[in-house]
């Protein structure tokens, strides 16, 4: 529908698990819904996390997004737009109404012949042949990335290449749910943990991809690994002085999840205290049976030692200092304060970036998931559904 | 309506491990008659199972603990005294927990197929519970315009009360009453309860022993307490303030309030010694007041889900919100919930409002779950654990009745021969694995 208007009732910003539930919820009750998601594909930082329990469930809810993602794609009521950026959003008679833009496909699959003079002209490794297919990445292209370049383009015998092709759309919407997540605290930005400088540092991303299979990390039987926890959050300097409410549970799964896989390496959780677990989750009866050794302590730095990662932590009244081969930084959530198009619906702000309902639901606008503030998968489904609720009440949406 | 059938329950080989798993089931209110045999297995065994049925108390049969080949001379017997075959069951030892004992006991005494057609829908909901959520709930579901119907736990002697039918047909007899629903809502939250004791002069001290849903108490007691003279101290195992939380701990700490972190106090004569964890030596504090925060989980509870044939242990599992993982019954509150959430009333709406959907529809044709019977090794596992019934063995072979089935997910999970499938887009059927510890094949 290049160019075109479509109708729908509902708009819903974010395709993270606050976006989805949100939308699957409205599209069970009969109501028109257009998902906006800026990533290529939906499911917002799940589809980057691991299923933390094998062998036996530990509850993570990462299994419960894709399922949703695939009720999303599934429903007829719902147009999924992802790739789309705003561009302006204007409001008419309570009629929201969205100007989006997506970036074309740079190579037109029609004409490309595959003959590969592409991959070999890119400097940066951008282009790639995957499958027999030619992929651009666009994070490393250097024309896209706004530098000159656009030698593909020349050496394309067909003319298949157009790297700033770019479709405008514009949606429509009665109400908007806002469920645009939240950041990870980027680990560089706390300097003392040596994240990107000392090898064997990593972040719980990294981790999750580790998990999944997707990447190298020096783990195994017999070696050493550490988790610290509180990166980037409970933190007065960097980051949020808020809790992130979800990383202890997180991290615990993940280091119960390793240990399943290698029970003879050695873990190490720095933790300042369990927050949010509760009895019955049963994580930390869990790791009671397991040989995973509880430090309360946040260390100081961390520092190369014979190309491992060191910890120096307090330890009563000393200082100690550990080596490790793999140190895990359990990130916290932040807000997203660049967020062009919060900015322009003026949705207001509580006093650390997160954002508040304050006269948002007299026009129309509702908030679910960890742009309120950092919380789980589970508790981002219930606000999704809550906030579908709210919207249907606002369109005055009979029930039954 | 006469007396609810009983089952008479025997445990074989009634030692070690057997007696562990099996020993609580003997308590059931259903449970008419049990009896602890060193094997009844044998002959002798057998002789005093059938004088015991003869006697005509009971109406169903359960052996728990022996071996599953004996199910046939069980139902031999069973049938000289009026029981037929279907309600009779063995739970083998391979298979040795509570649980699928449980799940036993509720297949022999089940009446609901023979006497409540699947035509008989109804679209009621019925909340069960009391508390903050269970309030929201009930707002929720009239603000959804359901028919709902709520039964405070008081009114209703659970332990007499009897729930047939299933999704869409639920009928519970309370007394004198009948109750007829499509779905079930339990909703209960932990009560928080605050002790004060006072000792003449001193410091303050308040004392955490509960969960986040105790924040909102605790807080305010250490708000009261920082007004008064004398220091404040907060007593925590774990600090509860998750999330947004945090702005609050660090807000009191600046107030004035002084956190230890103890497992455990004596308090002696109004002076109390904690031993922090962090400061690693005692601490004596003079107390003045010393007030305690802690919650409880309601007695109901436990009642009214072994009136639904649930084990206290359930708790809602992460599919779909509130999901007990038995077909059209659904539960929440923070009671009932593993996480903890700051807003358990938020949770119960989402829950009333997720239901909004099913409630109205008429009784999905479920996926079935499907044999191979390639791989089936006729162990007659998901016959004995099926809580519907829906497993039959003829003619040499397994096969699931597609009537009973209602696609839970349990013979899938239970399975040794990985030899039962179900169309893997099925939540229910997951929830259903998940529930009974294992995944979807
Ligand atoms: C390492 C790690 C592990 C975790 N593990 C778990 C776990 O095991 N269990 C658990 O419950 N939680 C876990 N979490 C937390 C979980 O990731 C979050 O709770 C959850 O992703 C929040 O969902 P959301 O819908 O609010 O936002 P997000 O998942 O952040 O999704 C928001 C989506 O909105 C899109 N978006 C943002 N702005 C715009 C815009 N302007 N226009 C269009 N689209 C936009 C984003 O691209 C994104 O796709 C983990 C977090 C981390 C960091």
């Amino acid at each position: 529908m290049a160019g075109g208007k479509d109708i729908a009732k509902v708009v819903v910003v974010g395709g993270g698990p606050a976006g989805l539930a949100c939308a699957a919820e409205l599209a069970v009750r009969g109501v028109s819904v257009a998902l906006l998601e800026k990533r290529g594909s939906l499911g917002g930082r799940v589809q980057d996390l691991s299923c933390k329990g094998k062998v036996r469930c530990r509850q993570c809810d990462v299994c419960r997004v894709h399922r949703l993602r695939s009720q999303v794609l599934a429903s007829e009521l719902i147009t999924v737009h992802t790739r789309v950026e705003l561009e302006q959003v204007e409001r008419n008679n309570g009629r929201y109404r969205f100007d989006l833009v997506r970036p074309n496909d740079a190579i037109n699959a029609g004409l490309c012949s595959r003959c590969g003079k592409c991959v070999e002209a890119c400097p940066t490794g951008a282009m790639t042949k995957a499958a027999g297919k030619i992929v651009l990445d666009r994070n490393s292209c250097r024309s896209i990335q706004g530098l000159e370049c656009e030698r593909c383009v020349s050496v394309c015998p067909v003319g298949a290449i157009d790297l700033f092709g770019e479709e405008h759309l514009s949606v429509n919407g009665n109400a908007v749910v806002v469920a645009t997540g939240s950041l990870e605290f980027p680990a560089s930005e706390e300097k003392r943990l040596g994240f990107g400088e000392v090898s064997g540092v990593m972040t719980s991303m990294d981790l999750e991809s580790f998990l999944e299979g997707k990447m190298d990390a020096d783990l195994e039987n017999g070696k050493k690994a550490a988790f610290i926890l509180c990166v980037g959050s409970r933190s007065s300097s960097v980051g949020t002085p808020k809790c992130s409410s979800v990383c202890c549970k997180y991290s615990l799964r993940q280091a119960l999840t390793l240990k399943e896989m290698f029970p003879k390496l050695s873990i190490t959780m720095f933790i300042m205290d369990w927050r949010g677990l509760s009895d019955d989750d049963g994580l930390l009866r869990e790791l009671a049976t397991t040989d995973i050794q509880v430090v309360r302590s946040r260390p100081a730095e961390i520092f190369s030692e014979g190309g491992r990662p060191a910890v120096r932590y307090e330890s009563g009244n000393d200082v100690e200092c550990q080596c490790y081969d793999t140190v895990v930084l359990s990130v916290g959530l932040m807000p997203d304060l660049d967020d062009d198009t919060l900015s322009q619906m003026a949705i207001p702000r509580d006093p650390w970036g997160d954002l508040k309902d304050e006269n948002c639901a007299d026009r129309g606008v509702f908030l679910a998931g960890s742009c309120r503030g950092p919380r789980d998968i589970g508790h981002c489904v219930a606000d999704g559904i809550v906030a579908a609720h709210h919207a249907m009440k606002h369109l005055g949406v009979d029930h039954g | 309506m006469g007396e609810p059938m009983k089952a008479a329950v025997f445990i074989c080989r009634a030692h070690g491990a057997n007696l562990v798993a099996y020993r609580g089931l003997l308590k059931h209110p259903r449970v008419g008659h049990s009896e602890m045999l060193p094997s009844c297995c044998s002959e002798e065994g057998r002789n005093h199972v059938q004088l015991h049925l003869l006697g005509r108390t009971t109406q169903a049969l359960l052996v728990l603990g022996c071996s599953a080949f004996e199910l046939k001379r069980y139902q031999d017997i069973a049938v000289l005294a009026g029981i037929p075959p279907t309600r009779v069951a063995v739970v083998p030892f391979q298979l040795r927990t509570s649980h699928a004992a449980e799940l036993a006991l509720a297949r022999v005494l089940d009446d609901r197929e023979a006497r409540f057609p699947a035509e008989a829908h109804s679209d009621g909901l019925c909340l069960i519970g009391e508390g903050v959520s269970a309030d929201a709930a009930f707002e929720q579901a009239v603000a959804e315009g359901l028919n709902v119907v709520r039964i405070a736990p008081g009114d209703v002697d659970w332990n007499e009360a009897r729930l047939t039918g299933g999704r869409g047909h639920f009928i519970l007899e309370a007394g004198e009453v009948m109750h007829h629903f499509g779905l079930a809502l339990i909703s209960f939250d932990l009560s928080v309860e605050v002790d004060r004791s006072c000792f003449g002069e001193g410091d303050t001290v308040v004392v955490l022993a509960g969960g986040e849903e105790c924040l909102r108490s605790f807080v305010s007691e250490l708000d009261g307490a920082l007004s008064k003279s004398g220091k404040v101290y907060a007593v925590v195992q774990e600090t509860p303030f998750s999330g947004d939380g945090e702005i609050l701990y660090q807000d009191l700490q600046l107030r004035g309030v002084t956190f230890l972190r103890a497992p455990d106090i004596k308090v002696f004569d109004g002076s109390m010694t904690v031993i922090d964890e962090h400061l690693g030596c005692p601490l004596t504090i003079k107390v003045r007041d010393l007030v305690t925060v802690r919650s409880s989980r309601p007695g109901a509870v436990d009642e009214v889900l072994k009136a639904f044939g649930m084990p206290p242990s359930r708790r809602p599992i992460g599919l779909v919100p509130g999901d007990s993982g038995m077909p059209g019954v659904f539960m929440c509150g923070s009671a009932l919930s593993a996480r903890h959430e700051d807003d358990p009333a938020e949770l119960s709406r989402a829950t009333v409002t997720s239901l909004v959907g099913t409630i109205g529809s008429p009784l999905p044709r479920i996926p079935l779950a499907a044999i191979d019977t390639e791989r089936c090794s006729n162990c007659l596992t998901c016959l004995r654990l099926c809580p519907y019934g829906a497993p039959y063995f003829s003619e040499g072979r397994m096969h699931i009745s597609a009537e009973r089935c209602q696609g839970c997910g349990m013979c899938l999970a239970a399975c040794p021969s990985m030899a039962i499938s179900m169309p893997p887009s099925d939540l229910r059927a997951e929830a259903g694995a998940i529930k009974m510890g294992g995944g979807l094949k």
